[in-house]
């Protein structure tokens, strides 16, 4: 089992029969069958219910947030390089197209996502989309909210990349 | 090298060629699906501007995984059932189907069990009660289990990698019930269940007309085609 896989489904909780999703705090308790799945998780810590890269997630998020009203060009270090580069065609340059997308501060972590390289925080304002890069995980969009209740539709986001 | 040594290797080779050739060929086949896998998941990293990975990475991560599982349990869901319904589905004149009567479980004495055991049958073979019947029943069971196992392994692993790509596109992970709900494990699924399914059907009606000399999967070249199997 691969190691996102295993860390991911470390925070499975059984409940016989019933088919659910509900994220509460930093973990995702899923309820399912597949008593196979037992079989297969065996070997797991089930006491791990939150992957290795959740801690870094929440620390770049925040430190993000709280740079870019205060610090944008500090703020921009922590973006992914396609994110810069879209700030800056859209802006003149990164700092400024912060400064201009007016992101609120980082207030109360909702739920945080990490699946291989890509990581979702949730915070009560707002989305925030990472991606892991050789340096570290880095913000690629920020921002967003829901554009539509169909899950298919991508959030809205005033900082991204392409 | 000694004559004893090679001459072990050489009966090791002659008896277990089969295994060796195929194990072989798996080998071969699973590095060239990462070598070429990694290369699609570093394209697709250069286009979207995220970071390409090393193998190891690669090899150890869902992404991989899932591609790799999706045809491992459909391949163990075509044994699993063809194990299963060869014992009373026919097909007459096929190589991969019993004889039209033939159907059913057959006697303890065609099935060499019991006091119609040989001295070099399986032990369990030999025995009574559960292990008898376990016995009877472990080509079925083993390869059940497989199946279950690496679908649900396949489940696990590719609700990761759909989440990665739905992180990707600034949507909202989903929980492993709403992925085995939802249209890219069924997709996946499907897709192996039915070219397995074709597999078996092409071979049960191909092997009715067509022959191949000297394979045990073909009738002898001039058995006629109505003829079921070879012990006619």
């Amino acid at each position: 089992m691969p190691s996102d896989a295993a860390t991911d489904f470390a925070c499975v909780h059984w409940e016989p029969l019933v088919f659910g999703w509900r994220r509460v705090g930093y973990a995702h308790h899923v309820r399912v069958t597949c008593p196979a799945l037992v079989a297969v998780v065996a070997g797991l810590s089930l006491t791990a219910c939150s992957t290795a890269d959740e801690p870094e997630v929440t620390a770049v998020t925040q430190r993000f947030l709280g740079l870019a009203g205060s610090d944008p060009a500090a703020a921009c270090t922590l973006l992914a390089p396609r994110t810069v580069e879209r700030l800056a065609d859209d802006a003149g340059d990164c700092a400024a197209g912060l400064r201009d997308a007016r992101l609120r501060a980082p207030d109360g972590i909702r739920t945080v996502s990490v699946a291989i390289d890509s990581a979702q925080v949730v915070l009560s304002g707002q989305v925030v989309f990472l991606a892991r890069f050789d340096t570290g995980w880095l913000v690629t969009a920020a921002g967003c909210t829901r554009a539509s209740s169909d899950d298919a539709v991508p959030y809205r986001c005033p900082v991204e990349g392409d | 090298m000694s004559t004893g040594h090679r001459g072990g290797v050489k009966a090791a080779w002659q008896h277990n060629s089969l295994t060796i050739v195929f194990g072989v060929l798996l080998l071969v086949f699973v590095v060239g699906q990462a070598i070429s896998g990694l290369a699609e998941y570093d394209e697709t990293a250069r286009t979207i501007g995220l970071q390409q990975i090393s193998m190891l990475r690669y090899v150890t991560s869902s992404s991989f995984a899932v591609d790799l599982l999706e045809n491992w349990q459909s391949e163990y869901l075509q044994f699993t059932l063809y194990i299963l319904l060869t014992i009373w589905l026919v097909q007459r004149g096929s190589s991969e189907s019993k004889k039209p009567g033939d159907a059913g479980r057959g006697s303890d004495e065609e099935q060499l069990v019991g006091r119609f055991a040989r001295p070099d049958s399986p032990r369990w073979a030999q025995r009574g009660g559960w292990r008898r019947s376990v016995y009877s029943h472990s080509l079925l069971l083993v390869m059940g289990v497989v199946f279950v196992l690496s679908w649900c392994a396949q489940a696990v692993t590719g609700r990761v990698a759909e989440n990665q790509q739905r992180m990707r596109d600034l949507r909202d992970p989903i929980g492993l019930g709403d992925y085995v709900a939802g249209p890219d494990f069924w997709s996946r699924t499907l897709q192996n269940w039915q070219s397995e399914m074709l597999a078996i059907g092409s071979m049960a009606v191909f092997a009715i007309y067509l022959r191949e000399r000297g394979s045990p999967e073909s009738k002898p070249v001039g058995m006629p085609h109505d003829v079921t199997t070879s012990d006619d």
